[in-house]
């Protein structure tokens, strides 16, 4: 499996959430907040002047060094395994490994994890939604959280293979 | 469980896990698994095992307690 990216993209895909999360996380505080009580108010503002403008620059550097990094990554893979290339124009997740019968099993137990996962994640996060005062950012990354749980279950299903086949 | 005797049949063949992979059409890494009995193939690939080691598929494979 050494040079097989389809192993690591969870990983890769971890690293891409938790740049977005990142993102959110910076456009949503450079908007004004209004607490109020009631009858006395406190607005909070953070704008992309200072060090919101840092921040998104410093975010701007991470996104280009990681897309440079991946994308070489990926060219390197495309090279060594000409037999099942990775392609961004694909509606198919990359990760799937179905090489064969074993593969096949492997990808399916690991999405079978990950569909029990959704099955219980995604009402919890509803009913957390509807429960607790979560602005439309929190809300963002609480579901970009929940694509990142995707990845790590998806991941950790697969290298518990992976990890047998060195043994 | 199946049980199988693929790693003994293969040594006793000089077959590398490679070869016999070839062989049958998967990965080296299924023999791997299968030899182990960390996975049970297909009555496809089973036979096609038996077939690459010019045996009854029964001489390879079998269920737990009926050897």
């Amino acid at each position: 499996m050494k040079g097989d990216m389809r192993y690591t993209y969870p990983i890769w895909q971890m690293g891409f959430i938790l740049l977005l999360i990142a993102l959110t996380t910076i456009i949503g505080f450079t908007l004004d907040y209004e607490i109020s009580n009631g009858t006395d108010s406190f607005l909070f503002q953070f704008s992309l002047e200072g060090v919101g403008f840092w921040c998104l620059a410093a975010w701007l550097v991470l996104l280009v060094i990681y897309l440079l990094i991946f994308g070489w990554k990926m060219h390197h893979h495309n090279k060594r395994n000409p037999s099942h290339q990775l392609k961004i124009m694909t509606l198919k997740p990359q990760e799937y490994m179905e090489d064969d019968e074993l593969f096949e099993e492997v990808t399916r137990r690991a999405t079978q994890k990950v569909y029990s996962y959704f099955t219980v994640a995604l009402p919890f996060l509803a009913s957390l939604f509807l429960i607790l005062p979560i602005g439309k950012f929190g809300m963002l990354n609480a579901l970009l959280l929940i694509a990142f749980g995707q990845y790590f279950i998806y991941y950790r299903s697969i290298r518990q293979y992976m990890e047998k086949d060195a043994e | 469980m199946l049980n199988n005797k693929v790693r003994e049949l293969r040594a006793r063949h000089e077959y590398t896990q490679s070869d016999l992979a070839k062989m049958v059409g998967v990965t080296r890494q299924t023999i791997g698994f299968i030899e182990k009995g960390e996975f049970s193939p297909s009555v496809t690939l089973a036979l096609k095992i038996a077939q690459a080691f010019q045996c009854d598929m029964n001489e390879v494979f079998w269920l737990e307690g009926e050897e």
